[in-house]
C-alpha cells in the first residue's frame, strides 16, 4: 500500500512521527557529530596538559640523572586510565624511564619524533619537550592514550540519543494520536457523510461542523451543496409529477375529444337515418286510430326503442363535451333513481347470478329525504347502472351489492368540516376488487379487465357525466376486499323543489307556409308528409343553396314562407348560411336550425346567429308543431 | 657533547660547538689526564645547579657581571667543566669557571664547588663563606656535617644528592622542589 493510500489518520501520525524522529535523529546526529570532534580536541588538550605536568616534574630527575624519580613521577599516569604507555627520553634521544614499569623497549618510538600529539590508529600520541629553563631542554616526553575514553563518551551519548528519541517519539506518539483528531475527525466526518449520501442517495443528511478553518468551510460548503441538490431534486419531483399529472390528464381529454369526435359523426348519421322513423312512428299513433291493439302496441315500442338510440346516440357524444353550461341541470331526487335502476337492472345481476348457480343479494341503505340535486337524469341512471353492472360483473363466485345514499360535508353525517355539503350514492360490492393500476386507470376510455366482454367505455362515461355534474367520484378498493364507488355531487346552494312533470299541450291549428331544408330526401319527406298532415303548406329544398333559391322565388313570386326550417349539417352550403340568407332578405321569418348536433347548443340556451331556435334530430312531431305554433 | 643547547642558536652552530668540545676534550686527554664519567656527570651537575636554585635579586650584580661557578682546591675536571659551561648564560649573565687556591680567594661566586683536596679545612672554609649568596657543592664524606649545602653521594654507581635545605636557605637560596624530589635532605645535624 503507498502512502496516498493510507488512512488519513495513519497518514497524519506518520508525517508527526516522521518529522518529529527525523528532527531528534538530526539534533542527535549534530550534537554526537560536535562531541567528536569537540572531545578529540579536548582529548589532545588533555593529554598535553598532562604532558606538561608530567614533563615539568621530571626535570630534575633528567637533570640530575635520578632514573628512580624518573620512574616514580611516570608512575602517577596510573592514576590516568587511558594513558596505555609513557616514556621519558634523555637529551641524548635514549629512554630514561618508563611507564609501566616493565615495558620493552618496542613499545616505544626508538627516537623521540617532533613535538606534538596526534591521532594514530587507535590511540592518541605524541612528544613534549621537559624544560625547567626557558630554552635548555633536558629531554622528552613520551605518552600514548588509548581512544576508550572517546569511545565511552560517544558510546554514552548514543545510548543518551537512543533514549531521547524513543521516548520522544512515544510522547510524540501519544500527542499525534490526540492531536491528529483535530485534523482527521472533521475529514472522517465529512467522508463519512459522503458516503452516507452516495450510498443511499439521501440528500437529507448533513455533516458536522466542527470549526470554522478550510475544514469547516468544506464542511459548511457540503451542506450547502447538498442542501441545493436536495430542493432541486424536490423542484424536479415537484415538477414531474406536475407534467405527469398534466400529461395524464391532457392525455386522457385528448382521447375523450377523439371519441367525442368519432361518435358527433356516428351520431349524426345515426339520428339523420332515424329520423323518418321517429316522425313516422309517432305520426301513425297520433293520426290512425284504427290502428289494432297490437299494431299500436309494436310502433310504441319501436319509438321508445328509437328514443333509446336516440339517448344512448347523445351520451355518446357526451365525451367530448366538457363544458358545464352544455347540460341543463335539474332537480333530481337521488334516492328515486336509485331505486328505479335497482329495479331495471335487477335482471342483469339477480337472473344472471341464480343462472350460474350464485347468489348476488341487493341491499339498499338510503338515507330519508335525502336533499334534491341538480342533474341530469339521464346520466346519472346511466352512471348508476353502470357501476351496478361493474359490481355484480366482479362477484363471479357471489356476494352483496349494498346501496347507500347519504349527506356528507359540513351538517352532514360523518361531519366531515371543510368540504362542501353533497349528497353521496355509494355502490359497494363484495368482490375481488381492483390492484392499483386497475384503479388508476379505470376511467380511462376502452380500458376494461372483463377482455372480449367489456367495452372499456363504461367508466369513462361514469367520468364524463360526474365531471359535467362537477361530483367527485371516489374508489375505495383492494385486491380481495371488495370495492366501493362513491359518488358525491354538490348540494345546490339553495334547497330546491322536483320540478311537475311536463304537460304537453294540444297543437294550435295555425296553418302556415314552410320551408323545409334538408340534404336527406327521405328525412325530408317524413317531416313535409307529417307537418302536411297538420295543415301547414309545406316547400321541401334538398340541399341549402336549393332552400335559398325557394325561398328567395317565394319572396319574388309575392309568397313568402312563415318559417324556415333548416338542417345544419350539409355539405356546400350548411344551415347557417341559409339562416343568414333568409335573414338578410326578411328579417322576421323565423329560422329554425334542425341538428343532430345541435343538442348541446340547444341545452345551452344559445342559439347561433340568425337562427331563432333549434330542434334536435330525431324531430318529435310534438316539438315540431310547440315551436310552429310559437311563430 | 651537544646536550647543552645554547638559547636562540641553529643547528650549525651546535654542530660546531659540539665539534670544539670533541677538540677541547681530545686537547685535555692529551695535555693532562681527562676527568673520569663520575667528574664529567658531576660538572653537568654543577650547571644544572643554576637551573634549580634561585639567587637572591642583585646578588649577581649588573648585566654584564658573569655568573661564576667556582672550583676551590684541586680541580678534579679539567677542562671538561669549561667545555660544559662554554657559551652558557643564565639569566643573561654569561657563565665562567673561576678556580681558586684558597678561599680568601673566592670573590664573586654563585656555585663553588669544593674539592676532595679541602676535606680537612672544610668546616673553616664553610664557616668564611658564611652569609655570602654561594650554593656550596663537595664529595667529601664530612661535607654535610661541615655545613655544605649540596652533597655528591656515590650509590650503586650512581650520583646521588644530598641537599642541606636550611643552609641553603641561610645563604639566602632557594632551592626548587623538584630538585628536592630527586635528592635526599638532610641536616647538619643528622650527619
Amino acid at each position: 500500500m503507498s502512502f496516498e493510500d493510507f488512512p488519513i489518520r495513519r497518514k497524519l501520525m506518520t508525517i508527526m512521527l516522521g518529522t518529529s524522529g527525523v528532527v531528534l535523529l538530526l539534533v542527535c546526529s549534530v550534537f554526537l557529530g560536535y562531541e567528536f570532534f569537540t572531545f578529540r580536541t579536548s582529548s589532545v588538550q588533555q593529554l598535553s596538559t598532562l604532558g606538561e605536568v608530567i614533563a615539568s616534574n621530571s626535570t630534575a630527575a633528567l637533570a640530575f640523572d635520578n632514573r628512580d624519580d624518573a620512574s616514580e613521577v611516570l608512575a602517577a599516569l596510573a592514576a590516568e586510565r587511558h594513558i596505555v604507555a609513557a616514556c621519558l627520553y634523555d637529551n641524548q634521544g635514549r629512554v630514561f624511564a618508563r611507564y609501566p614499569s616493565g615495558s620493552g623497549d618496542a613499545v616505544f618510538p626508538a627516537l623521540p619524533g617532533a613535538d606534538g600529539y596526534r591521532f594514530e590508529k587507535n590511540h592518541l600520541a605524541g612528544f613534549a619537550p621537559v624544560v625547567q629553563v626557558k630554552g635548555r631542554r633536558l629531554g622528552t616526553l613520551y605518552l600514548r592514550s588509548d581512544m576508550a575514553a572517546l569511545f565511552d563518551r560517544l558510546r554514552l551519548y548514543a545510548v543518551i540519543s537512543v533514549l531521547v528519541i524513543g521516548g520522544s517519539s512515544m510522547v510524540a506518539y501519544v500527542l499525534s494520536r490526540k492531536l491528529q483528531k483535530q485534523i482527521s475527525g472533521p475529514i472522517l466526518a465529512l467522508a463519512e457523510t459522503a458516503k452516507a449520501v452516495s450510498e443511499r442517495r439521501d440528500y437529507s443528511v448533513r455533516a458536522r461542523t466542527f470549526g470554522r478553518d478550510e475544514t469547516g468551510a468544506l464542511t459548511a460548503a457540503f451542506n450547502e451543496m447538498l442542501a441545493q441538490i436536495q430542493e432541486q431534486n424536490l423542484a424536479l419531483q415537484r415538477a414531474y409529477d406536475e407534467l405527469r399529472q398534466t400529461q395524464q390528464a391532457i392525455l386522457q381529454q385528448e382521447r375523450l375529444r377523439a371519441l367525442g369526435q368519432i361518435a358527433s359523426g356516428v351520431a349524426h348519421d345515426i339520428n339523420n337515418a332515424i329520423s323518418p322513423a321517429s316522425l313516422y312512428a309517432e305520426a301513425l299513433l297520433e293520426r290512425e286510430p284504427n290502428l289494432s291493439a297490437r299494431a299500436r302496441s309494436y310502433l310504441t315500442t319501436i319509438q321508445r326503442a328509437i328514443d333509446d338510440v336516440a339517448q344512448t346516440v347523445s351520451r355518446l357524444r357526451e365525451f367530448y363535451r366538457q363544458r358545464k353550461p352544455q347540460i341543463t341541470l335539474t332537480p333530481v331526487d337521488l334516492n328515486q333513481l336509485v331505486g328505479q335502476m335497482a329495479d331495471l337492472t335487477r335482471a342483469h345481476w339477480a337472473d344472471m347470478a341464480q343462472q350460474s348457480g350464485i347468489s348476488v343479494e341487493m341491499r339498499m341503505e338510503l338515507l330519508p329525504a335525502l336533499p334534491v340535486v341538480l342533474g341530469v337524469e339521464s346520466e346519472i341512471r346511466d352512471a348508476l347502472a353502470n357501476i351496478i353492472f361493474n359490481a355484480a360483473d366482479a362477484m363471479p363466485d357471489g356476494g352483496t351489492i349494498t346501496i347507500r345514499t347519504r349527506v356528507a360535508g359540513p351538517g352532514g353525517a360523518d361531519g366531515r368540516s371543510g368540504a362542501p355539503a353533497h349528497a353521496t350514492v355509494e355502490i359497494s360490492d363484495t368482490g375481488i376488487g381492483m390492484d392499483e393500476e386497475t384503479k388508476r386507470r379505470c376511467f380511462e376510455p376502452f380500458f376494461t379487465t372483463k377482455g372480449e366482454g367489456g367495452t372499456g367505455l363504461g367508466l369513462a362515461m361514469v367520468y364524463g357525466a360526474m365531471r359535467r355534474h362537477d361530483a367527485a367520484i371516489e374508489i375505495d378498493s383492494a385486491p380481495g376486499r371488495g370495492t366501493t364507488f362513491r359518488l358525491c355531487f354538490p348540494l345546490p346552494a339553495e334547497p330546491v323543489e322536483l320540478a311537475p312533470p311536463a304537460a304537453s299541450g294540444p297543437a294550435a291549428a295555425k296553418r302556415l307556409r314552410v320551408l323545409v331544408v334538408d340534404d336527406d330526401r327521405v328525412l325530408l319527406d317524413s317531416i313535409a308528409e307529417t307537418l302536411e298532415y297538420d295543415g301547414h303548406q309545406i316547400v321541401t329544398a334538398n340541399g341549402g343553396q336549393r332552400g335559398i333559391d325557394e325561398f328567395l322565388a317565394g319572396q319574388r313570386a309575392g309568397r313568402p314562407f312563415a318559417v324556415v326550417i333548416t338542417d345544419l349539417g350539409m355539405p356546400e352550403v350548411d344551415g347557417l348560411r341559409v339562416a343568414a340568407a333568409v335573414k338578410s332578405v326578411s328579417p322576421g321569418t323565423p329560422v329554425f336550425l334542425l341538428t343532430g348536433w345541435g343538442q348541446g347548443m340547444a341545452e345551452e340556451g344559445r342559439a347561433p346567429e340568425n337562427v331563432d331556435r333549434m330542434l334536435t334530430k330525431p324531430p318529435k312531431l310534438r316539438e315540431l308543431r310547440e315551436a310552429l305554433a310559437s311563430v | 657533547m651537544a646536550f647543552l643547547r645554547p638559547k636562540g642558536r641553529g643547528a650549525l652552530r651546535r654542530l660546531a660547538r659540539c665539534l670544539l668540545a670533541i677538540t677541547l676534550l681530545g686537547a685535555a686527554e692529551a695535555r693532562a689526564a681527562a676527568p673520569s664519567r663520575e667528574y664529567q656527570l658531576k660538572a653537568i651537575f654543577l650547571f644544572n645547579f643554576s637551573q634549580f636554585v634561585a639567587w637572591p635579586a642583585g646578588s649577581l650584580g649588573d648585566a654584564q657581571a658573569p655568573f661564576v661557578v667556582g672550583v676551590l682546591g684541586n680541580d678534579p675536571f679539567g677542562d671538561y667543566l669549561d667545555a660544559t659551561v662554554l657559551g652558557e648564560k643564565i639569566g643573561g649573565h654569561p657563565m665562567v669557571v673561576r678556580r681558586y687556591r684558597r678561599v680568601e680567594d673566592v670573590g664573586d661566586c654563585q656555585v663553588l664547588f669544593i674539592s676532595g683536596s679541602e676535606e680537612g679545612r672544610l668546616e673553616g672554609i664553610i664557616a668564611r663563606l658564611g652569609g655570602r649568596n654561594i650554593l656550596t657543592v663537595g664529595d667529601a664524606a664530612n661535607f654535610s656535617r661541615s655545613g655544605g649545602m649540596v652533597r655528591f653521594v656515590m650509590e650503586e654507581g650512581r650520583i646521588r644528592l644530598k641537599i642541606d635545605v636550611q643552609a641553603a636557605r641561610s645563604a639566602g637560596l632557594t632551592i626548587s622542589s623538584k630538585l628536592l624530589r630527586a635528592a635526599a635532605i638532610v641536616t647538619r645535624e643528622e650527619e
